[in-house]
């Protein structure tokens, strides 16, 4: 098109050249004749281009040529901002990748937007006996609501399956599977691609149908998408199973974190979980339930129906399968069922980083806002440069819209190279960051840069590209065109640049201590939950959890293999003792009773305390301080005695600081109503169990062996050596020498359990110490930049000053000063919004205050040192202009 | 020789019609024939020239093809399309109108009225 019009035009000089010759005049005359009488070309092909109605298009493909030519003439600016927009951006992305992944996206199955979350979805791994509860299910409790309830059209149910074995053929291995409910696929809508999914039958007889449904993924990688899986028979924890069919493609459970590889019908569970039967009795709870709502239903009247049909299961139908506490404390309950759209999963993880996600977010929000006040300041430093281009652009006659949709264009082209750039830096950043988190390895399946993440990167992108863009636009667009010719390109821009660009420059640095000062909150909160003391000696810790319940051990047997394996364990060599606990250390376990308590303070109405069963001398071995009386010993403990180690907020509770020794404490229990009490013979200090950031919970300690407990058959070992971390290979080892069949943990030292648990906070404080970091380099260069090309505009200016006599080091600080005025005016205006910005991290903090002026010391510490270094690399260059050199520079 | 006169607003988009209703025209061909037509009493600024006529061509009153000019070279020329040819009929008769309109307001003596 555009060649066609120029061919046009040039036909047209051509044509009255040849005119004008045949009057006469030679060729050369002629031709020029002709373009005087024509006029102003640009002008006419510029009217021309809008006559023809398409000129936004074309203007568009020419504003991109050009705007890419200018890029290519300032390659150093170019890289540059293309360099720190891509940080920008993919910072930004690869956070809403992860969100995406964790927080927004919905499942592989029928209309998600009808499916309800019934429990806490956050407890997609819990198992829990006792008083039956109504944020987890009971088998029992399950089956009644299913059939009672009135506002589902289906309702599923689903659990977690631990340590999962399969054997095809020969060779063990483990994989990630769930017991369901015989309507899972049903209701989810999942169906399959070969064979078929569960049905109505495989929930009515307890241990008839062994059959598993294995996932499209595990399909693929175990068996390569054979077809004759279906019908195979497989062992899963040492039983056969048929395999009946596959799940359809994209779809890998309800539960975010877990992808899983096979299903089973929870019928089976007795089957999977030799000689434990779950699904009885009303107070093992470890379902969690997902209902489509029936047609008109809303989550307020199903959770009204659930909390009937929940509270009239537990007080009617179930009530006779209770213990006498539990009915009178099902009774007494307020029972509220946990309702919450069930669209996007249930997940742990969500509810462990939904905060912390979104706080990065914010934080990489304020990151990309600096990098595009960098690129802006580029920008401008380059419009007072282009001044003069731009004055020959208007007087040639270019509409101010059409100038700033050019320059805006060349924003777009940025931004559209540093999006791009970004993107691929989201793409591992997301993956590590999911690494860094570890948060399982069925998040990092779902990255993907799907239309969400594209979406949202680019919307990030036009964002910037208006925000740096707008400004150096509006800027070239009060270009006076006559002044700017005559003065050129120097002096008439940079007074107003000046202005916009020092307001930039203290705005950046405002951001910056706010993002520092944040940082700096969070690193020292993880430090101090990593340093934090706990109470016993986390270093020399190694800790293994032993099932010999789930390895068919019961009873007696089950004392005889742990007494068999501490013995085992203490022979290894650099072991200095070994103990065992029920919950003991970051186990995840944790049991409480209601007690009888003689000598108890007349005020203390709660009863219920926290327990938990040790080996002998569980206190010295863990490092526990005893304060007063003994701890538990190896004669206690072989013998069974009735003896108890209270910590200090029991004592502190029960008995207002008074000695307990002596006292006896019952515990109150349907099943063993006749035990004897147990006498206090010391008291423990407290220990930080099972949360850094949790006081200690009122506790008693008993020995393993005595009476009153039910051995579930789960035990942990707490092993003392110097050097824990060397031991856990001949801890596996003497582990698998006792019995093959043992099923174990791996074993892992305390120190790795506590900061498992600070996993969310870790990910906060590292990443939040890279984005200061970030921030950091971005002001600095963006002084840096700002101050160089001052220099540079006024080397005459300083020349002549030198030239007058004028000190270097007089010198040094009147070019220097802007720089310090811009850092002072930032951070007055930075500290405080940080002191009230580190409000928002409060949940996140740990001993630190949010005014913690540690913090705020540190962040204008760092600042200052960016903005004196960048300051004073220019000025000192200043000081080394040759006066006639700078003088006769223009 | 007379001077010439400026084109009066929004007449050289008629101009071009009627020198294309003609026969077909290459843009300098449209130019030499209105001056032709004129007698060269007219001044038409060349440069507004073609903006007019991509105008044209845009609302479907004249349509283009490249071919050869008289001098054997490629040139793109206009023909008046069937909508142009309603179009030119109605701008002659609104332009008749407007200067019978004119003429009698100028012809207009004080007793008249």
């Amino acid at each position: 098109m555009e060649s066609e019009m120029d061919a046009e035009l040039r036909f047209h000089i051509e044509a009255r050249a040849e005119d004008l010759m045949r009057g006469g005049m030679a060729r050369a005359e002629a031709l020029r004749r002709a373009r005087i009488e024509f006029g102003g070309m640009d002008k006419a092909k510029e009217e021309c281009r809008e006559a023809r109605g398409v000129a936004f298009l074309e203007g568009l493909v020419q504003d991109l040529r050009f705007g890419l030519r200018m890029l290519r003439k300032g390659p150093g600016f170019t890289a540059v901002a293309v360099l720190t927009l891509a940080l920008g951006i993919g910072a930004n992305a690869a956070i809403f990748n992860v969100i995406n992944a964790i927080l927004l996206r919905p499942l592989a199955v029928e209309r998600p937007g009808e499916l309800v979350a019934v429990g806490d979805p956050g407890r997609v791994h819990s198992w829990s006996s006792g008083t039956p509860r109504v944020n987890l299910f009971s088998y029992p409790l399950y089956r009644e609501v299913e059939q009672q309830n009135e506002v589902f059209s289906s309702l599923l149910s689903s659990a977690n399956l631990d340590n999962l074995r399969i054997v095809i053929e020969a060779g063990t291995e483990g994989i990630h599977g769930r017991m369901v409910s015989g309507n899972y696929f049903q209701t989810l809508g999942v169906g399959a691609i070969a064979g078929r999914t569960f049905t109505a039958q495989e929930d009515r007889v307890a241990g008839r149908s062994p059959v598993a449904v294995i996932s499209y993924g595990y399909w693929q990688r175990r068996f390569a998408g054979n077809r004759e899986v279906v019908g195979r028979t497989v062992r899963l924890n040492g039983y056969p199973f048929t395999i009946i069919g596959v799940a359809e493609p994209g779809f890998y459970g309800e539960v975010v974190e877990d992808q899983n590889d096979l299903w089973t019908p929870l019928t089976m569970q007795g089957q999977l979980m030799a000689g434990r039967n779950e699904l009885d009795s009303p107070n093992n709870s470890f379902l969690l339930l997902m209902g489509r709502l029936r047609q008109g239903v809303t989550l307020g009247q199903a959770q009204a129906n659930l909390n009937t049909v929940v509270k009239r299961a537990l007080t009617v139908s179930l009530n006779g399968k209770l213990s006498a506490d539990d009915r009178s404390a099902v009774e007494k309950m307020k029972v509220e069922v946990p309702v919450s759209p069930g669209g996007r999963g249930l997940s742990g993880v969500r509810q462990e980083f939904s905060t912390p996600l979104l706080l990065l977010m914010g934080m990489v929000a304020l990151v990309l806002l600096v990098a595009c006040i960098n690129v802006a300041n580029l920008m401008l430093a380059r419009a007072t440069v282009r001044q003069r281009e731009m004055a020959v652009r208007f007087a040639m006659g270019a509409g101010t819209g059409r100038v700033i949709r050019q320059l805006l264009t060349e924003s777009l082209v940025l931004v559209g190279l540093g999006g791009g750039l970004g993107l691929l830096l989201a793409k591992w950043g997301a993956r590590g960051l999911i690494k860094m988190a570890d948060a399982g390895n069925g998040v990092r399946e779902l990255l993907s840069l799907d239309w969400r993440v594209l979406g949202f990167t680019g919307m990030v992108c036009v964002a910037a590209a208006l925000a740096f863009g707008l400004g150096p636009a509006w800027r070239f667009a009060q270009v006076k065109v006559a002044t700017a010719l005559k003065e050129g390109s120097r002096d008439s821009g940079s007074r107003g640049r000046g202005k916009m660009g020092r307001l930039l420059l203290s705005t950046q640095i405002a951001v910056g201590v706010f993002v520092l000062m944040g940082a700096s909150l969070l690193v020292r909160s993880l430090r101090n939950l990593q340093e934090a003391d706990l109470g016993y000696s986390r270093e020399k810790l190694l800790l293994v959890r032993v099932d010999a319940g789930a390895s068919r051990y019961r009873d007696a047997a089950i004392h005889a293999v742990t007494q068999e394996l501490l013995t085992r364990l203490e022979a290894l060599p650099g072991v200095r003792g070994v103990t065992a606990s029920s919950n003991g250390l970051y186990s995840g376990s944790e049991s409480s009773d209601a007690i009888l308590l003689d000598g108890a303070e007349p005020s203390t109405t709660d009863k219920t305390t926290a327990d938990d069963e040790v080996g002998p001398n569980y206190f010295s071995t863990i490092g526990a301080p005893i304060v007063l009386g003994r701890e538990i010993t190896r004669e206690d403990y072989s013998k069974g005695a009735q003896v108890a180690v209270v910590n200090e907020a029991f004592v502190k509770y029960y008995f207002a600081e008074r000695n307990p020794i002596g006292h006896s404490i019952s515990i109150q229990d349907s099943e063993h109503p006749n035990a004897p009490p147990y006498e206090i013979v010391g008291v423990a200090k407290d220990v930080r169990d099972h949360h850094v950031r949790e006081e200690a919970r009122r506790r008693m300690y008993a020995p393993l062996t005595s009476a009153t407990f039910d051995a579930t058959g789960a035990v942990n070992f707490e092993i003392l050596a110097e050097n824990p971390g060397a031991l856990v290979n001949s801890v596996r080892s003497a582990i698998r020498g006792m019995n093959p069949d043992l099923i174990a943990d791996d074993p892992k030292t305390a120190n790795r359990l506590v900061g498992d648990t600070l996993n969310s906070q870790a990910l906060v404080a590292r990443l939040s110490a890279l984005f200061g970091g970030l921030v950091l380099i971005l002001v600095c260069i963006g002084l840096y930049g700002s101050m160089a090309y001052n220099v540079a505009m006024r080397t005459k200016e300083i020349g002549l000053r030198m030239a007058l006599g004028i000190p270097r080091g007089a010198v040094m600080w009147m070019v220097a000063r802007e720089a310090w005025i811009l850092l002072a005016i930032g951070l007055t205006v930075g500290v405080p919004l940080g002191i009230a910005g580190s409000r928002l991290l409060r949940a996140m903090l740990f001993e630190v205050g949010a005014g913690d002026p540690i913090s705020i010391v540190w962040a204008i510490v760092a600042l200052a040192g960016v903005g004196v270094g960048a300051a004073v690399i220019p000025a000192r260059r200043a000081t080394r202009v040759d006066p006639m050199v700078a003088l006769r520079s223009e | 020789m007379d001077r010439q006169l400026e084109l009066l607003q929004g007449t050289l988009d008629m101009l071009i019609l009627k020198a294309v209703s003609l026969g077909p025209l290459h843009g300098y061909g449209v130019l030499l024939r209105i001056q032709q037509i004129s007698k060269d009493r007219l001044e038409i600024q060349q440069g507004s020239l073609y903006p007019a006529l991509y105008r044209l061509e845009d609302q479907g009153w004249i349509a283009s093809e490249w071919g050869e000019s008289e001098n054997k070279r490629k040139a793109k020329f206009y023909r008046l399309t069937a909508d142009g040819k309603k179009r030119l009929q109605s701008e002659e008769e609104k332009w008749k109108r407007m200067s019978d309109v004119i003429a009698g307001i100028l012809a207009t003596r004080a007793e008249e009225l």
